[in-house]
């Protein structure tokens, strides 16, 4: 498979590490917080969530303990690690440049 | 640091708890269903219809879980198993690129891990005893003489009290051979023995694998406690393993003792050489011919001292208590211990023992450098096989690449296929390690009785092959692989049939490294080979030809003194009456074999230089006869004959370099010394002088000895060996010979039946150069056809690609020869550089082995050039076929073809 994700599966992961940034959420949170952070602008398509997860858990950025949910369940929850926060800052400083980028272009077009 | 150790935990659960992984990930997924359920249903929606729509929107389980699986890397059990599926299949299809890889590995493996094997086993394993670590041996030396090993009984009992402080325990033994004949008769088997201390066994923690072992307190008195340990092997091939043997009478030497117990297995004596097969208390040195006070007799020195030094206490330390012990004996005992030193060794240090330690392992280091020789030899002809092919893999790596595959997955893929390759030629490296090892075992059997080397493949051999075989196989497939998986999907474009030429750039320094390594095999085995030929060259001072020997001692089977004379006289009789037979004698050592005799003299007229103890000189004990057998010249005065008897005065003969060192410029007939350890110190005269020969040392001055005749001096060697000159083929000699010894006693054994010159190939003569010859010349044998294998391919490779541009030259008219030169001077070029580079190589290693040659230094010129000059014409010769062959290609097709 190549490493190489659409960009929306790349989007996603950087979404949900900054979900995970003020603390620990299972997965079902974690889609729920992004819509709603999102103004429902960002549908979550809950098949995509997991293994994003799963990725992101492979790749060292965040881990995964089973705890206990809201209504006393057990749950997997995750939880950002040090290279995940570094990650997270280097991603979000290169997204913030390149959306400013196109907006300059956009604009520019626009005159 | 906490990334690298997330991802390990990931993987290494996703590794080992696959299920419960999976279990996990359906739970996880349910709980999901479930919390979205309940939002919905919080909306309003019915239950079931709520966890209907929630499942729905999670995707369906069959691909979702299938999903998760493909990240979560089972993909990696799954990839391995397909690139192992696909290399079996690759390697299958060109089974001519298989076997020779497989066997150039295997070969380079096989001798790499049997060297180890030897050196493991013979160097670096300890001792199978208790605190083996720290275990030391004791040496002692007197003024400036040289370390010796053997102690005398009694100075071992007070350096033992001594120094209690720093040893745990001191343990002695000496070394014996001896005849065992066990009830109902038979010949006496001939049994190599240690008389040790009582505390010999408990002091090394030893546990008997039958029966007991010797209890400290046995062995206090002479004579005292008749009894026996067999050795496991010993009693395994002697006595059939049967349990029955504690409680057995057996003989020793004649006198009777009971066997109580049979040594643990593995255990071989504190000699990591030489294996004891019976180990009697020290009391009992009665069975063999010893003067009734031999513990108190502090010049007897036999015995051979090791402890374990205590564990909070230093080397240093122990040296420190051994000196003060040192010092008292020398001031309590002046006739023996003048300017005694004490002086303990590591004993993994000291294997065989404390002369020849630093030079077995110089020799150990250079032939483990060597075989790591070889192996690089092979992983570069390998290696440059694997790049050749990696280029003509370009198209389906490229399809690869295309459809998904990252450069991490091509290597993944290449790496797998060439650990395959490696990992069977490392199994065919377990066989000819095998092999090997039974070679050495053999080998090891020539040099002497007890001297038997096992050499067998344990783990640590097994593990250490692992580990070559892994690293031959990334050293050779590692930078093909590398190579083919950086290629992207642009070089699968048609390129008109040419291999990519990346290839070509690597060929020439790896044939130019095989010739470099294989230039330095062959001149070390020329080294090792001009060093035997030098050996066998050196003038000995006696004529070995056409000499036979057979050696038997009366004494194993209880004869008195008076019986084993009577023997030995009839036996010459017989002997020299035989048709052919121009002279017989007996004589107690050969030279340079493994029995030899020393002892300290009090030399009337010759005072010791100050801070020295008394001269140490060899003797041997002869019949008359023996100058002649042997064509020994008589200098001065006369030769022993019949008239010298128990009767008349002891007389000696004494060597032109003994003449020299103890009575220069005299007249050494007339002279007296006495040998101070016999029982009865007579004071010997000399009658007469020979000249020199070589007797222990092969090389270096020629060393002063004497010799006794056997009438007078029966009690010193009652083991003789007959020698008889004679031009009768040896078959039927000793057929003759062992029927008249079999006339005159059925029961004498007779052993180690061989003529002289082969009797000379000993470990004390020329067995160790003609090893290394045949150990270098092996290697360099195997070297020198890798190479060439390796320089025929890449002219070969040349020859190829270079058809059209050939077939071009030769139509515009170029002379056939002319091509073939333009290859030949590629291939010869390679093969001067790698002359040069071998050079280098040749002379470093030749410093390395300057120690262990005779006669010839580490940079010899003539070997060097005959070497170079061997190696330059084989590579002629491996450029010529390919170049010939590349000539007959047709032009025409050369020029259309793709």
């Amino acid at each position: 498979m190549p490493k190489a994700a659409g960009l929306v599966q790349g989007t996603l992961g950087l979404m949900i590490l900054r979900t995970l940034e003020p603390g620990a959420m299972h997965g079902w949170a974690i889609a729920q917080r992004i819509q709603a952070v999102s103004r429902e602008q960002v549908q979550v398509r809950q098949g995509a969530l997991y293994p994003a997860l799963h990725r992101l858990e492979k790749e060292g950025w965040i881990r995964a303990q089973w705890g206990e949910s809201e209504n006393r369940r057990r749950a997997r929850y995750y939880a950002l690690t040090g290279a995940g926060r570094k990650v997270l800052e280097r991603e979000r400083a290169q997204w913030q440049r390149l959306a400013a980028g196109i907006g300059l272009v956009l604009g520019e077009g626009q005159g | 640091m906490q990334r690298w150790w997330a991802m390990l935990r990931y993987r290494l659960g996703v590794w080992l708890q696959p299920r419960r992984r999976a279990q996990e990930a359906a739970e996880e997924l349910e709980r999901h269903v479930e919390m979205e359920a309940a939002r919905r249903h919080g909306e309003g929606m019915g239950w079931e219809a709520a966890v209907r729509q929630a499942r729905v929107a999670l995707g369906g389980r069959g691909g979702l879980e299938e999903e998760l699986g493909e990240v979560r890397g089972g993909a990696g059990l799954r990839e391995l198993a397909q690139d192992t599926r696909h290399g079996w299949r690759l390697l299958w299809r060109s089974p001519g690129f298989t076997l020779a890889a497989v066997l150039t590995l295997g070969l380079a493996v096989g001798v790499n891990t049997a060297v180890f094997g030897m050196v493991d086993k013979l160097m670096l394993q300890p001792l199978p005893v208790a605190n083996a670590r720290r275990l030391a041996v004791l040496a002692f030396r007197q003024g400036n003489g040289p370390w010796l090993e053997p102690f005398s009984i009694a100075d071992f009992r007070d350096i033992r009290a001594g120094t209690a402080g720093v040893f745990q325990t001191l343990v002695g033994y000496e070394f014996g051979l001896d005849g065992l004949s066990r009830p109902g008769g038979g010949q006496a088997g001939r049994v190599v023995s240690n008389y040790v201390t009582g505390n010999y066994f408990t002091g090394l923690g030893l546990r008997p694998a039958l029966g007991r072992l010797l209890r400290p307190g046995e062995g206090r008195r002479p004579g005292a406690d008749p009894v026996v340990v067999l050795s496991y092997d010993y009693w395994q091939s002697r006595f059939a393993g049967g349990r029955a043997v504690v409680g057995q009478a057996v003989r020793i030497n004649g006198q009777r003792l009971t066997v109580v117990g049979v040594a643990p297995r593995g255990f071989r004596g504190l000699n990591a050489w030489v294996e004891p097969q019976i180990y009697l208390p020290i009391g009992m040195l009665t069975v063999e011919v010893f003067p009734p006070d031999f513990m108190e007799r502090r010049i007897l020195q036999n015995m051979l001292v090791a402890g374990a030094v205590k564990p909070n206490v230093s080397l240093e330390q122990a040296q420190a208590a051994l000196a003060v012990v040192a010092g008292r004996l020398a001031a309590a005992y002046p006739a023996s211990d003048r300017a005694l030193e004490l002086r303990a060794a590591w004993e993994m240090q000291a294997r065989p023992d404390l002369d020849t330690a630093a030079a077995l392992r110089r020799g150990g280091e250079l032939f483990w450098g060597l075989v790591g020789l070889v192996l690089l030899l092979a992983c570069a002809n390998v290696g440059g096989i694997l790049a050749v092919r990696g280029a003509a893999r370009t198209q389906e790596l490229a399809v690869r690449t295309a459809l998904g595959a990252g450069r991490g997955r091509l290597l993944r893929q290449l790496m797998t296929e060439n650990l395959w390759l490696a990992l069977a030629g490392g199994v065919v490296g377990l066989g000819v390690a095998w092999a090997a090892d039974r070679a050495a075992e053999a080998v090891s059997l020539q040099l002497g009785t007890g001297v038997a080397m096992v050499f067998p493949l344990d783990a640590r051999v097994c593990i250490y092959a692992l580990v070559v075989t892994l690293a031959a196989g990334v050293l050779t497939g590692l930078p093909p692989a590398w190579r083919a998986a950086r290629r992207g999907p642009a070089a699968a474009l048609p390129r008109g049939g040419q291999i990519a030429a990346g290839a070509g750039r690597w060929q020439t320094p790896l044939v130019v490294a095989q010739v470099a390594i294989s230039m330095t095999l062959m001149v070390m085995a020329g080294l090792f080979g001009r060093s035997l030929w030098q050996a066998q060259k050196t003038p000995l001072g006696f004529d070995p030809q056409q000499v036979q020997m057979w050696t038997m001692d009366p004494g194993e089977m209880g004869a008195t003194p008076a019986q084993g004379l009577a023997f030995y006289r009839a036996l010459l009789d017989r002997v020299r009456a035989m048709p052919g037979v121009q002279s017989a004698a007996l004589s107690a050592s050969v030279p340079f074999g493994a029995y030899s005799s020393n002892d300290y003299l009090q030399i009337a007229g010759y005072s010791n230089p100050p801070g020295q103890g008394l001269p140490l000189v060899f003797y041997n004990v002869v019949s008359p006869g023996y100058f002649a057998t042997l064509r020994v010249p008589l200098v001065a005065g006369r030769n022993f004959s019949r008239a010298d008897s128990p009767a008349t005065a002891a007389v000696a003969i004494v060597n032109q370099a003994f003449a020299d060192k103890y009575w220069p410029g005299r007249n050494p007939l007339g002279q007296h010394f006495a040998k101070v350890s016999g029982s009865s110190n007579p004071s010997y005269t000399v009658v007469g002088m020979v000249a020199n020969s070589r007797f222990q040392k092969m090389e270096g001055e020629m060393e002063p000895l004497f010799y006794l005749p056997l009438e007078q001096n029966y009690a010193l060697s009652s083991q003789q060996t007959l020698q008889a000159r004679s031009a009768v083929p040896a078959a039927a000699l000793r057929r003759e010979v062992e029927a008249a010894v079999g006339e005159l006693n059925r029961e004498v054994p007779v052993f180690d039946v061989e003529g002289m010159p082969e009797a000379m190939d000993s470990a004390g003569g020329w067995l160790r150069y003609r090893i290394g010859a045949g150990l270098a010349g092996l290697l360099a044998g195997l070297g020198l056809a890798l190479t060439a294998v390796g320089l025929y391919g890449v002219i070969a490779q040349t020859a190829d690609r270079r058809r059209r541009e050939f077939a071009v030259r030769l139509a515009l008219g170029a002379e056939p020869g002319q091509v073939v030169g333009m290859l030949l001077r590629q291939g010869l070029g390679m093969a001067a550089m790698g002359v040069a580079c071998g050079v280098v190589g040749a002379l470093a290693a030749g410093r390395l082995a300057a120690g262990l040659l005779h006669g010839v230094g580490g940079g010899d010129p003539l070997i060097l050039a005959a070497v170079g000059g061997f190696v330059m014409a084989t590579a002629g010769l491996a450029g010529y076929w390919p170049a010939r062959r590349a000539l007959r290609t047709d032009p025409a097709a050369a020029l259309r073809g793709e």
